[in-house]
């Protein structure tokens, strides 16, 4: 990793990581990991530390429910949509 | 907003009395497909936050798809800020100009971030009535061009 770690903020219920890097040129760098991620082998030790503690298989189930139900929000958006009754003939294939 | 923006950097301001946090920076634009296989066109974009409001740009010329899946879902990954959960079911949507982008050469693309979410997919149409997410093999290896902005709400 060439950016230096600045911080590693903990976001969502999900236990997203959200990671603050000091660049060559002294300006932020940002990324996120899911913990539905792989994280690099070269990746900070800190960060894997951090992953290790809090992405529990009850996290990781959670945040798999999640992505559940937002698939099937998005079906009904979808279903919705090609009946045409609410948006003419604006269709949304997922 | 009082106070002064100058330079890169994280900034504070008051409009009214909510107190806004202000950052800009840059990220890494990575594609992958769906199984996380990603490309080796990687390419920086700049982002800024205002309170929950994040802008972020990024372009790429020759997009590389070597070793991706052509039927896998096309995503880029990297976003700065995960998007806050968003009701509706598809999430953020940006504007986006694209040339040669394979079969979807003249279609209607849009970049959308599903909620939740740390990267954005192409959302596209070839006809302005019936909408799809873009897989890897609508793009040209080596060939393909994008340019993308988008403003989203993140979590705080």
């Amino acid at each position: 990793m060439a950016n230096r770690l600045e911080k590693i903020e903990v976001v969502t219920d999900f236990k997203h990581l959200q990671i603050r890097e000091i660049t060559g040129s002294g300006g932020y760098h940002r990324r996120v990991l899911t913990c539905d991620q792989t994280l690099a082998e070269d990746e900070h030790q800190e960060i894997k530390d951090k992953a290790k503690e809090l992405w529990t298989d009850e996290v990781k189930t959670a945040w798999a429910t999640y992505l559940a139900e937002q698939q099937a929000e998005k079906q009904k958006a979808i279903d919705e949509s090609n009946e045409g009754e609410q948006f003419g003939q604006s269709n949304f294939k997922g | 907003m009082s106070g002064i923006i100058s330079s890169s950097g994280s900034k504070s301001g008051i409009i009214g009395t909510t107190e806004l946090d202000y950052e800009e920076g840059e990220w890494t634009c990575t594609p992958k497909d769906a199984s996380g296989t990603a490309s080796s066109s990687t390419q920086t974009g700049k982002y800024t936050k205002i309170g929950r409001q994040v802008t972020v740009d990024c372009g790429k010329s020759n997009l590389s798809t070597s070793n991706m899946s052509g039927s896998s879902q096309l995503r880029f990954y990297g976003l700065p800020y995960p998007a806050d959960a968003i009701a509706g079911g598809h999430g953020y949507v940006g504007t986006m100009a694209a040339s040669w982008l394979g079969s979807m050469t003249n279609y209607n693309i849009v970049p959308v971030i599903p909620a939740s979410q740390s990267y954005f997919l192409l959302a596209y149409s070839w006809n302005g009535s019936y909408w799809e997410y873009g897989n890897v093999d609508k793009t040209v290896h080596n060939g393909s061009d994008y340019q993308i902005s988008i403003t989203y709400n993140t979590t705080s």
